[in-house]
């Protein structure tokens, strides 16, 4: 177990290396590294200076060197656009895409579930098969379409809900959450609602397929044999089987969804992550780009690990081997 | 052939989806010929015409059936050249990504070793991170134009792919007649033409189906976000980008009408995609 | 003669598929009395296993019961409300099934699992505190020789051996003390020694507590070591019915001497075993007359012909020709 701990973080680490240097050849290729990073209105003294201080003057591996040097003290660099630090421009918006994703990925579950587990214990129903529409069009209506249509019939028609900006915050050690007022609340429902669509369409199919699996086991046979209720045998036996993929999945779409959430923080106007990487592309503030390339590298090599390691964990073998003792 | 064909056409609803992918793809293809107007056409453009509501009757004298966009274009005209180049991106992406996504599972399949652990490490790592994110990156790194985002689009889809081409290359190179085919002096190439890639293609078209509704919906979102194809050729996202700002003050038709042709579009193929993964997977079958 | 527990009549339940309609049980009757352990045999597809679900209104679609009665203890089984047949399920008729491995929910522990059981009958008998269930859970346990039962009813199935795991449904079946057990091949997946014990096991704790057992299995061995009587299904009926020393000694129907003969035991070292000639007929397709007539050494034009029924005291068979009548 240990021995495949360490090969995993080695080739972790490994994926990270080569990330690095394909943003790295990628800053270098696109154009001169001094336009990357250094910000086009500075003076001439300024440009001299950065270069010295970036090590721009020296030959490339050098360079790449610092490059990764200064990634690991989390030195991005500076903001063009907003002339502060990129890591604490990241990471002061980084709460808002956090809350979002959270919820999003909590309403999807908590509704796709239900709904899932009910279509696949009656999949022929009347029901189910509106939950199977409303999971086929979640999948493939694009998001923003989405986000569109609830916020003209939301917003513009029923005028129930605010959408934009995130309202009034609730400071908690210093930051702002929108969750923690009912104003707030209001002002999250609708992108999160959006965000969430997707991840309901897929919870929605992968309890249905579970559940339908499930259903035709002896394990609900013999349950029912013992004369439990199908209510009972949905929620104690169904519900814990398939809790173990739905965990899972919830664990890696949250990665997930902080990155999707870059198109619903653009239609809601939410001050994310994801709106600063959009700005931050279409106002050429390249700095942000790269952070934000490298962090989200980061986040996904991480995840992947997590997940590797969680199912090295939960294998039956494994398992076995740790409990018969 | 004629078997399977009458077994999708049991399913009314994946029937009507391709009547539908079919009328649409039609409509697309004759729209020089039957479109009111030429949309990319500027002279013919009139501001006095901008933002009217559907059937308003334009100052040349026809009739805008689903009214006009913010630079007075006939959104009817507009939609239909907007899907011919929402298709034409969808099924580039689709097939270039096919192409390379066959080429490196089967290569994977065959080559084994560390080439097998390489190109699937890369794959699995890829199919984990979400295909928008990449083409945004992409996008915002190449530029825009129709070439550089395919390029993107294939970049960020060429893994599902990849990763079906594995599967099946890989469990058909098991069976003992490839193996046995392996052991004759035939060339490698010949093994992979005559026994992998006919097994291999029909799940990666099944594939390429949804991933082609993938990319139209994928292209219509990064045109959304301002990074698609130049606005001198809108596409369905550009439109119903163009429309948003207007959203607000009621002029709700100029990113309602090319957002509902979106959707019937992107869902149609994805109900033909359906029904065609569920026939062809052995598991559903009794 | 006491009243019958069960008493089943003209079962009939057929399968509504695509390709046609299987009749895996076809005119099926057969009584039990309390307390009375009955073997059911024959070759899987025989419709064996059918006939015990049908007992507890369990046959997957697209199967269903299409016509006939189940009485159990005076009370007609056949169109019950679901609600109703879950009062009998697990309560008065209990089920054990082939593979412990598939039948235990991997992710629960034995105590859960055995505290649903009791707890879906809490009508019948009250609410059940958790510490109530345990104790009873513990005390089943301990009753089908599960050493340390308390503290195993913290434990997952995958934690049991498969003999184990065997007696740990064996134990919720008896939870709630039923009338009627019925045993789906129990000891099929286990080792032989294992098998031996179990079997030992099942019988005294039928005997003790009076409770009827229907023991399904394709092994006339196994039952002849265990029941009263025995049931010879195949395709989908009942082809031989009678106590089991007389069954075996001396089997009316020809697939019943060939199911005898297959067997290791009654074979002479080195003597290679005999077989029944070709396979099952499919359900769908049954030949117009005796279905076993194409397998049969003994079949002639009579054959093509519905068999009759053959009384002899104590034992029925479907058959033209009966063994005892050619000798």
């Amino acid at each position: 177990m240990l021995g495949y701990v360490i090969q995993r973080l080695l080739q972790a680490a490994l994926v990270m290396l080569a990330m690095s240097a394909l943003v790295f050849v990628g800053v270098h290729a696109i154009g001169n590294p001094i336009d990357v990073l250094i910000s086009p209105d500075a003076t001439q003294d300024i440009r001299e200076a950065a270069i010295r201080r970036l090590g721009l003057d020296l030959p490339l591996w050098q360079q790449y060197l610092a490059f990764l040097g200064r990634l690991l003290r989390g030195d991005f660099g500076t903001s063009f656009v907003f002339g502060m630090p990129v890591l604490q421009l990241i990471l002061s918006r980084l709460p808002a895409t956090l809350e979002l994703a959270l919820a999003a990925v909590l309403i999807g579950t908590l509704a796709g579930v239900p709904l899932g587990v009910y279509a696949g214990y009656r999949p022929d129903g009347v029901l189910s098969r509106v939950i199977m529409a409303v999971s086929v069009l979640g999948f493939s209506v694009p998001t923003f379409w989405v986000g569109l249509i609830l916020i003209l019939t939301f917003a513009v028609n029923l005028d129930w809900l605010p959408a934009g900006d995130r309202g009034p915050l609730v400071e908690v050690f210093g930051i702002g959450w929108s969750f923690l007022s009912l104003e707030g609340l209001s002002f999250l429902a609708l992108p999160a609602l959006n965000l969430s669509l997707f991840k309901l369409a897929m919870m929605i199919r992968l309890s249905r397929a579970g559940t339908r699996e499930i259903m035709l086991t002896d394990t609900v046979k013999f349950a029912r044999a013992a004369g439990l209720s199908d209510a009972t045998i949905l929620r104690r036996h169904v519900l814990r089987l398939i809790s173990i993929p739905i965990v899972t999945v919830f664990g890696l779409e949250l990665g997930s969804t902080l990155a999707f959430a870059v198109v619903t923080e653009t239609i809601f106007n939410w001050p994310g992550v994801g709106k600063l990487i959009i700005d931050s592309i279409t106002s050429l503030d390249r700095p942000v780009m790269v952070a934000y390339l490298v962090l989200v590298a980061f986040l996904f090599v991480s995840i992947n690990l997590v997940v590797d390691l969680s199912y090295a964990l939960l294998d039956p073998r494994l398992r076995r081997g740790g409990a018969a003792a | 052939m004629k078997a399977f064909w009458r077994e999708y056409a049991e399913n009314r609803v994946a029937l009507l989806a391709l009547i539908v992918v079919l009328i649409i793809v039609g409509a697309a293809l004759t729209a020089p010929i039957f479109a009111p107007q030429d949309p990319y056409d500027l002279a013919s453009l009139d501001l006095m015409d901008a933002r009217r509501p559907p059937g308003f009757v334009g100052s040349n004298g026809y009739v805008h059936v689903l009214g006009t966009d913010a630079q007075g274009r006939d959104l009817l005209s507009a939609i239909l050249y907007g899907l011919r180049i929402s298709l034409q991106m969808g099924l580039a992406a689709g097939t270039v990504s096919l192409a390379v996504g066959a080429l490196l599972g089967i290569l994977a399949a065959q080559a084994g070793g560390w080439v097998e652990t390489a190109i699937m490490r890369v794959v699995d790592l890829q199919l984990s991170f979400p295909a928008i994110l990449l083409a945004l990156v992409l996008v915002a790194v190449l530029g825009q134009g129709k070439t550089q985002l395919v390029i993107a689009l294939v970049a960020a889809q060429y893994a599902y792919f990849a990763r079906t081409a594995y599967g099946a290359a890989s469990a058909e190179r098991r069976k003992d007649y490839v193996e046995a085919a392996a052991a004759t002096p035939l060339s490698t190439l010949h093994i992979v033409f005559r026994h992998i890639l006919p097994n291999v293609l029909p799940p990666l078209i099944v594939v390429a189906t949804v991933q082609v509704a993938n990319a139209i919906s994928l292209e219509a979102t990064l045109s959304f976000l301002g990074l698609g194809l130049p606005p001198t050729e809108p596409s369905l996202g550009m439109l119903i980008a163009n429309g948003f700002q207007y959203m607000m003050s009621g002029r709700t038709w100029i990113s309602v009408y090319p957002g509902i042709a979106l959707i019937v579009l992107v869902v149609a193929i994805n109900l033909v995609g359906d029904q065609l993964r569920d026939q062809t997977n052995p598991r559903l079958r009794r | 003669m006491t009243a019958p527990l069960l008493e089943v009549t003209d079962l009939r339940t057929h399968f509504f598929t695509r390709a046609g309609i299987a009749r895996a049980v076809d005119g099926v009757s057969f009584s039990l009395a309390p307390g009375e352990i009955l073997g059911l045999v024959g070759e899987s597809g025989s419709g064996k296993s059918v006939t015990g679900f049908s007992l507890i209104g369990l046959v997957d679609p697209p199967g269903r019961i299409a016509g006939g009665s189940i009485r159990f203890d005076g009370q007609e089984l056949v169109g019950l409300s679901e609600a109703r047949m879950r009062a009998i399920r697990g309560k008065r008729i209990a089920m054990v099934f082939q593979d412990p491995q598939a039948t235990l929910n991997p992710v629960l522990t034995i105590g859960t699992q055995m505290a649903l059981a009791l707890q879906a009958h809490r009508q019948a008998h009250g609410r059940v505190t958790d510490r109530a269930a345990a104790e009873r859970a513990g005390a089943m346990l301990t009753r089908v020789g599960i050493p340390e039962a308390a503290t195993r009813l913290n434990n997952y199935p995958h934690e049991f051996s498969g003999g184990m795991r065997q007696r740990v449904a064996i134990a919720m079946a008896l939870l709630n003390g039923p009338e009627l057990i019925v045993a789906d091949e129990p000891t099929t997946a286990l080792d032989v020694s294992i098998q031996a014990q179990i079997l030992a096991e099942m019988k005294s704790i039928a005997r003790d507590s009076g409770t009827a057992l229907i023991w399904i299995s394709h092994d006339l061995a196994t039952v002849s070591s265990l029941a009263d009587r025995v049931l010879v299904m195949y395709a989908g009926r009942i082809v031989e019915s009678g106590p089991v020393g007389a069954v075996l000694r001396a089997p009316l129907h020809p697939y019943t001497r060939g199911l005898l003969d297959s067997l290791p035991a009654m074979a002479q070292p080195g003597q290679r075993l005999a077989q029944i000639p070709g396979s099952a007929p499919s359900l769908l397709a049954l030949p117009a007359g005796c279905p076993f007539a194409p397998r049969c050494a003994h079949a002639d034009a009579a054959c093509t012909t519905p068999p009759p029924r053959i009384d002899r005291p104590g034992r029925q068979a479907l058959c033209h020709h009966p063994l005892d009548a050619a000798a």
